[in-house]
C-alpha cells in the first residue's frame, strides 16, 4: 500500500515537472533521427575516388585501368549492393579536397603506363610489378575499410590478369544474417541504451528531490521502509526508461530500421537494464544533496556511462578476465556495456533472450551489487540518525 | 487533571550533543507528561532545535538518553517513532504536489487507509484554512501557506507526541490565531513540545516552559513558578540619565538585600514590588533633590523575558 501510494506520488510529480520528463523522453529519440541523417546515405558502400593516369598511355594505354575500375564498380555485398561507390577525379589534388572534405572514403591513384606495366609483369619481362598508391584520411575509419576491400579487388584482378596465383586464398562468410548492416544499424543498439540512461538523472533526481526539500526528514519519521521508498522510485523510473526506450526504438523504426530480434526480448532487456541504471542513480544519489549538485556533478557518471558503455562511440576493448568462456572487457563493470552488447545481439544478429543470458546474469549481479553498495550509502548519508 | 497526576511520556536525562567545539546542548535533563504542552523558550542559537531534534529521534546525542512511553532511546533511535509527529523549523513540503495530495499521501505513509487519508487531508485542509489553495501546487503557495501545511503535515497521523520547532515563524498575525488556537485545541490530547524564542507565544500556549541558553536549562515549570522567581507584584521600570543612575545605587542594593527582583540594564531599572509605589516616590524624592529627570516611568505585569534577563543578564533577541 505505502509502496503503491509512494509510486503514485513519484508518478504525479514526474508527469508535472514535464521539461525534465520530456528532455527525457525525447533525448535518445532525437539522437536516433540525428544519427539516421548522418550515416543512413552512406550505409555500406564507400566512396572511391580514382586518379587514373593510365588512360593516355599509348596503344595499351588504359585498359588494364579500365578493367580494374570495372572490379571496382561491380563488387557487390552480400546482399548485391554495390561495395564502391567509384567516381573519377582528374588529379590526386582534387581527390585530397575530397577526403579531407569527408565527401570520399578513399583515393586509389593509378600511374601512368599502369597496363604495360603489369602486362610486363605478366609476361616475365619485368620482375617489378606496377604500382597504385592509396590515399586516406587517418581520421575516417570508413577509409580503413574501403582500402582493404579495394586491396583486395586489385589483388586479384592482377593475379588473375598476371596468371599468377595469389599466396594466399581468402574467403568472406558473412555472420549475423545475409542483411548488411549500415553504420546507423549499429548505432540502433547503443542509442536504446543512451534512452536508459537518461534514467539516471530522473531516478537521482526523485531521490535528491527529498533531501534537498527536507522532506526526507517527513518519510523518515513515517512507517514507509526504504525498501518501500526504492522499490516505487525503482518502478517508476523502469515505466519512464521503457518508454524512452520504445520511442527510441519507434524512432528507428520509423526511418527504416530493421529489427532482427523480437520487441520482447528487447523489452525485457530494457527493463532489466532500466533497473541497473536506477541502481546506479541510487549510488550516485548516495554522493549527493542538492538538486544543483546532480546537474553539475551529476553529469559526470552520466558522462562515464554513455561513453563506456559504448552508447555513443565505440571505444577499444580491454579484457580483464574470462569467464565461462567468454570475455570480459574493463567496461563490463557498467551494467549499460551489457545491455549495448544484449540490445546488439538482439536487434541485429537476430538473437533471443537465451542467446544472451550471459549477458543478462552479468547485468543482474551487477544490479546487485550496486544497489547493495548504493542503499547503503544512501541510507547511511540521507536516511539515518547523525 | 493536575499536571503531577499525568504519566511522563517523555524523559530526556544528560541529554548532550557537541558540532566540534561548540556544546549546543549541555547535559539536558526534562521530563513531559502526557498531553501538556512544553515551550522551549530561548535566544537564537541556544539548542532548542537540537534537543527537539533528538528527542524525536532525528539526531543521535553524544550522551544522554531518551525515554518515550517508558521505552528508552538512548543512542537516539526512534523507536515509538510513529506516534510522533514533527513540524520542522524550515519548511519541509512537496513542491509539486496540492496540500491535499501531500497530506492524503503522507497519511497513507502512516497506514492510514487512502479514504481515511482523504478524509484527514480534508479536514487539515479546513482546519489550517487551506481551502482555497486546495488543489495548489505547493511551489506556488504563498510563504504563510506553507508554514500551515507544514504544521498541518506534522498532524495527519494524529500523534501522540508533537514536535512543532518555531511554528509560529512566519505566519501573519490571523495565521498565528489560526495556528494557535489549533494546537490549544490539541491540549490534554497530544503531548506537544513546541520551541520558540517569541515569549507571548510559549505564555499563550505553554503549560510549562522550558528556557534554555547555550545549550543548558536555565528555569523549567509553569510560566507562573517561573515568573514568580522573580518576587510578588508587578515590574516597575524607570529610564534615568548617568547621574541619576548614580544616584539610586543604594536604593539598588537595598534591594538586593531584601532579595528582592532588580535590575539595571543600560539606563533602566527594573524592580518588581508589592509596594511599588513607595519605591517610585523614592526615586521621584532623589531626582527632585538633584534636579534629574527620569525620562519614562512604567509599570506592567511580569514577563518571561523578564525572568530570561535576570537568568542570563541579556535579552531574548539579544
Amino acid at each position: 500500500m505505502r509502496t503503491l501510494a509512494f509510486l503514485k506520488k513519484t508518478f504525479l510529480e514526474n508527469v508535472r515537472e514535464w521539461k525534465i520528463l520530456s528532455l527525457t523522453l525525447v533525448f535518445a529519440p532525437f539522437f536516433v533521427y540525428l544519427m539516421y541523417g548522418y550515416y543512413h546515405a552512406s550505409p555500406s558502400t564507400y566512396t572511391l575516388l580514382v586518379v587514373n593516369r593510365d588512360a593516355a598511355a599509348g596503344a595499351l594505354g588504359g585498359r588494364a585501368a579500365g578493367d580494374l575500375i570495372a572490379a571496382w564498380k561491380s563488387a557487390t555485398r552480400v546482399d548485391g549492393g554495390a561495395f564502391f561507390q567509384v567516381v573519377e577525379v582528374p588529379s590526386a589534388d582534387e581527390a585530397v579536397r575530397r577526403l579531407a572534405a569527408r565527401e570520399a572514403d578513399l583515393a586509389v591513384e593509378i600511374p601512368a603506363g599502369f597496363s604495360a606495366r603489369l602486362d610486363a609483369f605478366a609476361s616475365g619481362a619485368s620482375a617489378t610489378p606496377p604500382q597504385i598508391t592509396n590515399r586516406a584520411s587517418e581520421s575516417n575509419l570508413r577509409g580503413t575499410v574501403a582500402m582493404a576491400y579495394s586491396d583486395f579487388i586489385a589483388f586479384q584482378y592482377a593475379s588473375a590478369r598476371a596468371r599468377t596465383a595469389l599466396p594466399l586464398g581468402v574467403s568472406v562468410v558473412p555472420v549475423g544474417g545475409t542483411r548488411p548492416l549500415s553504420e546507423f544499424d549499429l548505432y540502433v543498439p547503443a542509442l536504446l541504451v543512451l534512452a536508459l540512461i537518461m534514467v539516471l538523472f530522473t531516478a537521482a533526481a526523485t531521490l535528491i528531490k527529498e533531501v534537498d526539500k527536507r522532506t526526507m526528514t517527513r518519510l523518515m519519521l513515517s512507517k514507509l521502509r526504504t525498501t518501500e521508498f526504492l522499490a516505487a522510485v525503482t518502478l517508476n523510473q523502469m515505466l519512464i526508461g521503457l518508454v524512452t526506450l520504445l520511442l527510441a526504438y519507434l524512432a528507428a523504426i520509423s526511418v527504416g530500421y530493421q529489427p532482427r530480434g523480437s520487441l520482447a526480448a528487447v523489452l525485457a532487456v530494457a527493463a532489466l537494464s532500466a533497473v541497473a541504471v536506477v541502481a546506479i542513480s541510487v549510488l550516485v544519489a548516495a554522493f549527493l544533496n542538492t538538486i544543483f549538485e546532480l546537474l553539475t556533478v551529476g553529469c559526470f557518471p552520466f558522462f562515464i556511462l554513455m561513453f563506456f558503455s559504448d552508447a555513443m562511440i565505440p571505444l577499444p576493448k580491454i579484457a580483464a578476465f574470462h569467464l565461462a568462456g567468454r570475455v570480459v572487457n574493463v567496461t563490463d563493470v557498467l551494467p549499460t556495456s551489457l545491455s549495448v552488447r544484449a540490445f546488439g545481439a538482439i536487434l541485429n544478429d537476430g538473437a533471443g533472450l537465451a542467446d544472451v543470458r550471459f549477458e543478462l546474469a552479468g547485468i543482474v549481479v551487477l544490479t546487485a551489487v550496486y544497489f547493495a553498495v548504493g542503499i547503503w550509502l544512501f541510507r547511511r548519508r540521507h536516511m539515518s540518525v547523525v | 487533571m493536575d499536571h503531577h497526576a499525568r504519566p511522563v511520556v517523555l524523559r530526556a536525562t544528560e541529554l548532550t550533543r557537541r558540532y566540534g567545539d561548540l556544546v549546543a546542548v549541555d547535559r539536558l535533563s526534562l521530563e513531559v507528561r502526557r498531553g501538556e504542552i512544553l515551550g522551549f523558550l530561548g535566544p537564537n542559537g541556544a539548542g532548542k532545535t537540537t534537543t527537539l531534534t533528538m528527542l524525536c529521534g532525528l539526531l543521535r546525542p553524544d550522551s544522554g538518553r531518551i525515554d518515550i512511553d517508558g521505552a528508552t532511546d538512548g543512542a537516539g533511535g526512534r523507536r515509538g517513532r510513529p506516534t510522533m509527529g514533527v513540524s520542522p523549523q524550515a519548511t519541509a513540503i512537496w513542491e509539486m504536489l496540492t496540500p491535499f495530495e501531500q497530506l492524503a499521501f503522507l497519511g497513507q505513509m502512516y497506514d492510514l487507509t487512502p479514504a481515511a487519508a482523504r478524509a484527514r487531508a480534508e479536514a487539515l485542509i479546513s482546519a489550517f484554512g487551506l481551502e482555497e489553495k486546495r488543489n495548489r501546487l505547493g511551489r506556488t503557495l504563498s510563504g504563510g501557506m506553507q508554514r500551515r501545511l507544514n504544521i498541518a503535515l506534522a498532524l495527519v497521523h494524529e500523534p501522540d507526541i508533537l514536535f512543532l520547532d518555531e511554528p509560529q515563524a512566519g505566519l501573519d498575525p490571523q495565521s498565528r490565531v489560526l495556528v494557535r488556537d489549533y494546537i490549544r485545541g490539541l491540549a490534554g490530547r497530544t503531548t506537544i513540545v513546541i520551541t520558540t524564542h517569541d515569549m507571548d507565544e510559549a505564555e499563550r500556549l505553554s503549560d510549562r516552559v522550558c528556557i534554555i541558553d547555550h545549550g543548558r536549562v536555565l528555569a523549567l515549570d509553569t510560566v507562573q513558578r517561573i515568573k514568580d522567581q522573580l518576587g510578588e507584584g508587578d515590574l516597575f521600570e524607570i529610564e534615568v540619565g548617568p547621574e541619576l543612575r548614580e544616584a539610586l545605587r543604594p536604593l539598588v542594593e537595598r534591594l538586593e538585600r531584601e532579595r528582592r527582583y532588580v535590575t539595571m540594564q543600560g539606563s533602566v531599572l527594573r524592580f518588581t514590588s508589592e509596594d511599588g509605589g513607595e519605591l517610585l516616590a523614592e526615586a521621584f524624592q532623589t531626582a527632585k533633590r538633584l534636579g534629574l529627570k527620569i525620562e519614562h516611568l512604567g509599570m506592567r505585569r511580569k514577563t518571561l523575558e523578564d525572568v530570561f534577563i535576570r537568568l542570563t543578564g541579556r535579552g531574548l533577541r539579544e
